[in-house]
């Protein structure tokens, strides 16, 4: 079991990120799949299994940044609610925003940890460590 | 001689008898000769006995025909030849002697001796002329009973009718036959006693005249009568009945029940209406007052009748206080209605002025004859007490030309009629004073209220003014805005009698104000259309800088010992601009952050709480600098908390930044002033030169350049704070000096200001 790795989703349009992201991960020693989605109305045929995304597993854990292309990070949040078999994913949300956007607050959506993007490298690749912290503590979800 | 004196004594005795009756008799012989004539007869012939015995009777017994003047025979002259007795034929007349002309009534018989031979005649004739007068009246007497309208009628004593006239069939419908022996209570079946009582006054021996009472026809049909009762009288004087002569009266009394019930109708009118009326006859004297009329004049009714219409009414010019001619006196004199000349007067009794209007009208009888004159007339004081104030009025407002010309302004009467229209009003509206006067000023300028007119109007009788603006359309139709000025003018009585409205046209003005309300509006859709930018540019724009201090860091890291020194100190650079950067656009987006939009939550503010907080935000800084930093008592305002920590907090580390050689002493005081909070934060720092104090608070100024660490920013944040709230900020400093930077922040209302 341990030799399977965790299966993580990350939608995120900025390319930069994604590479932060992945050195984040692999600096925290994860063995991990990760499976990017580059703007909101993808995320949300993947959550609703349209398309090439048919029958794929539900992942472990997703990174959900809030400003994406079409359809914005929220309203891809509200399709994982609604669909019964993401329902019980954890999200982290992340945001270069200081403070989680009240939007959230008033659809009741709160995500598993909210997460703002840091300008430094060191603590940019600490988030890593934190997602895994997380994956340990509920290994079931 | 026995037998002589035995005839003798027999003549004698016939003679004496002859001579003691009343009638004439004159005794003839055979041949016609007068052998005897009594005293009545030779009185009747004017004649003495000498001319009269022995002569031929024709001779001195002249008769002829009433009628027909032609002589007639004598009956002595028939008893002669005839030997019969004879009467006299009617209508005979006796020619006396002198002349004189007697009817008579007479007759003739034969004197016999034994009993054939005619021994001779006697004539027996009487004076009848008091008979034939007694026979005329009598038969006048009848006619005139008989040709009478009124009804003649009498009774005995038992009030039994007893005589009845045609008058009296043609006025009560029963015939002279049917009624006679009835008794005289048939014709007053429900007046029993009035008949009673008039009986018993007829045998008393009274007279009722005139009396009217009601009578009812045999059909029972009502009228009015009036009787004269009288009593009759037989030879003897005594009271046998009464006569009775009625008169129909019932068109004379209908006629005057009308009259009365028309006067008292006119009365009525003429009391109660509001003119006054007075009448005259042709004499010009005065002959009724209504109730007004007696008012005016301050005469009544009768003590004005029958005095001179002048006494009375009495007029004069109002302006050449000469007496004008009555309307009476023209009226009379000329026949026809006349009106009063305009500006008369009345002088009332008691020397009283009163302006009035009157007409005068003639009265005329059916025929158009005139009977007298009616005057009709009105109080008008009032009414030119008004047109006289305001005619004093425009005259002061003409005297006032030079000054109004430049104000548009008019006076309008309670009907708001224009009475004045200044050349500045013409002007202003195109419509010309001889257009404007005597319309409605509402009408004429199709006036837009800013609210009901009733209202303003209510506030104008109370307040005596109105202020407010009003839309008016000029000649042409082209709209204006006016500040319009009512004011209400009063007579002595404070009574209102006009409004003079001045209007300052402010379309230019109106215009202005609202270029400036859309200049303004577009300003503030811009201001946060910057806001927004400012705000947007300086979040958005920490992603790509997140971007360039992570690789450039992310370089550094993974080539550590491979980069040589110029491409290590390159990257340096980098990461110091992408630092600076990013101080800068947070400064900046604090700075956006501070908007008037009103979104954050206001509530009251404790500022100790908020210099404890700055404190606490600093205190690495404080540390370092080994800074005393203390505060009064400070009092609560109203706003939004994070505003005034970051208020404090930066004008603190401000205080921090600049100091001078020695340890920063910083100090934070409150105090009231003008009903503001007026707050001071003093330190010991390097001080501002005055030509600076202004340019501190720009965005991004600084003084210092690179020496002292900073973006410039921290003072236009305070500002913008202070600001937001409605206060002031400024600093009062010199170089080397320190700097105390104040702000002032409104007093909450109804919260207790801390000591000190």
């Amino acid at each position: 079991m341990r030799d399977e790795p965790v299966r993580i989703l990350l939608v995120e349009d900025n390319t930069a990120d994604v590479y932060l992201f992945r050195k984040a991960l692999t600096s925290a020693g994860l063995n991990f799949e990760l499976t990017v989605i580059e703007d909101g109305a993808a995320a949300i045929a993947f959550v609703l299994g349209e398309g090439k995304h048919a029958g794929s597993p539900v992942p472990h854990l997703a990174v959900l940044d809030l400003s994406l292309p079409k359809n914005d990070g929220i309203q891809v949040l509200e399709a994982i609610r609604a669909t019964e078999r993401f329902a019980n994913m954890p999200v982290v949300v992340t945001s270069s925003s200081p403070s989680p956007p009240g939007r959230l607050k008033e659809k009741q959506l709160q995500p598993a940890r909210y997460i703002i993007k840091p300008p430094d490298l060191e603590d940019f690749l600490r988030i890593g460590v934190t997602l895994k912290e997380m994956l340990l503590q509920k290994p079931s979800r | 001689m026995r037998a002589e004196n035995s005839e003798r004594i027999e003549r004698q005795r016939f003679e004496t008898t002859l001579a003691s009756i009343g009638d004439a008799v004159i005794a003839t012989d055979t041949q016609g000769r007068v052998t005897f004539a009594n005293r009545i007869a030779l009185s009747l012939l004017q004649r003495p006995e000498a001319e009269v015995t022995g002569k031929p009777l024709d001779g001195v017994f002249h008769i002829i025909n009433e009628i027909t003047r032609a002589a007639v025979e004598s009956p002595v002259t028939r008893v002669l030849r005839e030997g019969t007795n004879a009467g006299l034929a009617n209508h005979t007349v006796l020619i006396a002697a002198d002349g004189t002309e007697v009817p008579i009534d007479d007759s003739a018989a034969p004197i016999r001796s034994g009993a054939d031979a005619m021994q001779g005649s006697v004539l027996v004739f009487r004076d009848i002329t008091e008979r034939r007068r007694a026979e005329t009246a009598s038969r006048l007497l009848a006619a005139v009973v008989e040709s009478s309208e009124d009804a003649i009628i009498t009774k005995d004593l038992n009030g039994a009718l007893t005589s009845w006239n045609r008058g009296a069939e043609r006025m009560y419908g029963y015939t002279a036959e049917e009624i006679i022996g009835q008794p005289v209570s048939v014709l007053a079946p429900d007046r029993p006693n009035e008949m009673t009582e008039t009986l018993e006054r007829i045998k008393r021996g009274e007279r009722v005249e005139h009396y009217r009472t009601i009578r009812r026809t045999k059909a029972g049909k009502p009228f009015h009568t009036s009787l004269t009762i009288s009593p009759l009288r037989d030879a003897n004087g005594q009271i046998t009945g009464a006569s009775t002569i009625g008169r129909d009266i019932t068109a004379e009394v209908r006629a005057q029940e009308e009259i009365a019930e028309r006067r008292e109708r006119l009365r009525v009118t003429l009391g109660s209406i509001g003119d006054a009326v007075m009448a005259t006859d042709t004499q010009g004297r005065v002959t009724y007052l209504n109730p007004v009329a007696e008012r005016l004049t301050g005469w009544t009714s009768e003590e004005a009748a029958g005095r001179p219409i002048e006494d009375v009414f009495a007029i004069i010019n109002e302006e050449s206080r000469q007496t004008v001619e009555n309307p009476v006196a023209r009226v009379l004199r000329e026949g026809k209605v006349v009106g009063l000349a305009n500006h008369t007067l009345l002088i009332s009794r008691d020397g009283k002025e009163l302006a009035i209007d009157d007409s005068g009208a003639p009265i005329q009888d059916v025929q158009g004859e005139m009977m007298g004159v009616v005057l009709t007339f009105r109080d008008i004081s009032e009414k030119r007490a008004a047109e006289k104030l305001s005619a004093l009025q425009t005259a002061e407002l003409r005297k006032q030309s030079r000054l109004l010309e430049r104000v548009h302004c008019f006076v309008r009467d309670l009907d708001d009629r224009i009475v004045f229209w200044n050349r500045a009003a013409a002007d202003l509206y195109g419509f010309s004073a001889g257009e404007a006067i005597g319309q409605v000023s509402h009408t004429l300028l199709k006036t837009v209220f800013p609210a009901p007119l009733a209202g303003i109007q209510s506030q104008l009788a109370a307040a005596g003014y109105w202020d407010g603006e009003l839309v008016h359309t000029v000649r042409g139709g082209g709209q204006i805005c006016v500040a319009s000025h009512w004011t209400l003018y009063k007579d002595s009585d404070d009574q209102p009698i006009a409004i003079l409205e001045v209007n300052l046209d402010i379309t230019g003005r109106k215009q202005a104000e609202e270029e400036l309300r859309v200049a303004n509006r577009a300003l503030a859709r811009a201001n946060e259309d910057l806001n927004q930018f400012a705000f947007a540019a300086s979040h958005d724009l920490q992603e790509p800088l997140r971007m360039i201090t992570s690789y450039s860091q992310l370089l550094m890291k993974g080539y550590r010992g491979q980069l040589d020194g110029e491409a290590a100190t390159c990257i340096e650079f980098i990461t110091e601009g992408t630092k600076r950067m990013r101080e800068l656009l947070a400064d900046l987006l604090a700075y956006t952050q501070v908007t008037g939009d009103g979104q954050e939550v206001v509530a009251p503010v404790d500022l100790n709480d908020v210099f404890h907080a700055a404190v606490e935000n600093c205190k690495a800084a404080i540390d370092e600098a080994k800074a005393s930093v203390t505060s009064d008592r400070l009092p609560a305002v109203q706003g939004y908390e994070p505003h005034f920590v970051q208020l404090f907090q930066n004008l603190v580390s401000n205080a921090l930044k600049y100091r001078s050689e020695q340890p920063p002493r910083i100090h934070v005081s409150a105090a009231m002033q003008n009903s503001l909070w007026r707050i001071a934060v003093n330190d010991n720092g390097i001080g501002i030169a005055p030509e600076y104090h202004r340019q501190i608070f720009g965005v991004f100024k600084r003084l210092h350049g690179k020496v002292i660490p900073g973006t410039g920013i921290g003072l236009a944040i305070c500002q913008r704070v202070v600001e937001r709230y409605g206060g002031q900020i400024w600093v009062e400093s010199q170089v080397g000096q320190g700097a105390t930077f104040e702000f002032t922040l409104p007093v909450v209302e109804g919260a207790t200001p801390h000591e000190g």
